[in-house]
């Protein structure tokens, strides 16, 4: 019984110390209150609970109590739509959405660190029985370096390089550079986005980037980053003051114009740099024949 | 935001009745100023967006 207890206690530890690592309170402010926190963290104790009982029941031999790893999955899987939930109910009072993509890819990412917690503190507890305390230690180190990669997935600064660009007016026709952003029409309004606003251009490397960006939830997600991150003077009443990202149909790169409480080009263009590139919106075209023929020609003759 | 939405147009403020006729309410102003200024006053009530259609007039439509 001892046996059992040290690796229950040692996959236990490590699979909640996973947990804690995993969870960041950063500018998407999720879960930046307090009781989703807590709510997080326990649903991780349980996660590595589970994980760490699963190799003593099957030296036990138990085999049937490992069927509850498949009971806890369900269980996780609610967890994904209780984000979504939360967030959806959410939703309706941002002023700048973040997207149901980005709702989804962050329920996900939840639901997915569970199964991390479980896989690290299994893991360990088996390491434990097979190496003691130094194996135990040494997978959950393993375990936790391989967790964290996860968490730091790809962004829009890995796969795009962003400029500063120019707001101008054609009429009513508000413009970044030659991209059409939209038509806004009081005099005053325009007057203020020309003295007030920020425009950057947003340009794919090669066309997995592109299609990448060309996704709408992905766009909603950028403009979301950095309304967070820079603040905005939009109010209910002025949704022209929306930051919005459109697209040059020919060469497929982006503009997009926001209205910052700080006007400060630098800060932009390191909020959009740092706004992840979703799971939804990620694709390979390149990693076909027909997408990369379709890209050599592009390269060829569209720009 | 993305254009996704369901667009409606909410309001019409003309300076020329001959210019605009259909289901959406019609506003009808004395001068393109007037009208500039209903338009603003229509947005921010209707909590919605003035677009100018080049042509003196607007339409308000919700997002």
């Amino acid at each position: 019984m001892d046996g059992y207890l040290g690796m229950i206690i040692a996959g236990t530890v490590a699979g909640a110390l996973a947990r804690l690592l995993l969870l960041r309170v950063d500018y998407r402010q999720y879960p930046g209150y307090p009781h989703g926190t807590v709510a997080h963290i326990s649903l991780g104790f349980i996660a590595s609970a589970l994980g760490a009982v699963a190799v003593p029941a099957i030296l036990k031999p138990d085999f049937t109590a490992v069927t509850f790893l498949a009971l806890a999955a369900q269980q996780f899987r609610e967890i994904r739509g209780m984000e979504r939930k939360t967030l959806e109910n959410l939703e309706k009072y941002e002023l700048v959405k973040r997207g149901s993509d980005y709702i989804e890819g962050i329920a996900r990412t939840f639901e997915a660190r569970n199964y991390l917690v479980m896989a690290t503190s299994m893991s360990v507890s088996a390491a434990y029985y097979l190496g003691g305390l130094p194996g135990a230690l040494l997978i959950a180190f393993l375990f936790t370096a391989f967790s964290l990669t996860f968490k730091s997935g790809e962004t829009i600064g890995d796969i795009c390089e962003v400029h500063p660009a120019s707001i101008n007016f054609d009429g009513s026709r508000l413009k970044v550079d030659e991209i059409v952003i939209m038509n806004v029409g009081l005099r005053e309004m325009r007057e203020k986005i020309l003295n007030e606003a920020l425009a950057v251009r947003i340009k794919p490397k090669g066309a997995n980037a592109m299609s990448v960006i060309n996704d709408i939830g992905q766009r909603m997600a950028i403009a979301h980053t950095a309304a967070t991150i820079l603040g905005i003077k939009k109010d209910i009443d002025t949704p022209e003051l929306t930051p919005l990202v459109r697209k040059n149909l020919d060469t497929g790169e982006l503009g997009m114009y926001i209205l910052p409480v700080v006007k400060n080009m630098e800060a932009l263009i390191l909020a959009v740099k740092r706004t992840p590139v979703l799971e939804s919106a990620r694709s390979k075209p390149l990693s076909t024949e027909a997408g990369r023929i379709a890209a050599e020609k592009h390269d060829r003759h569209g720009r | 935001m993305t254009g996704t939405g369901d667009k409606r147009i909410l309001a019409v403020v003309t300076g020329d009745m001959g210019l605009a006729a259909g289901g959406a309410p019609i506003f009808l102003g004395r001068g393109e100023r007037e009208c500039e200024q209903m338009a603003e006053s229509l947005s921010r009530i209707l909590d919605s967006m003035a677009h100018h259609l080049e042509n003196g007039t607007y339409i308000i439509v919700s997002q």
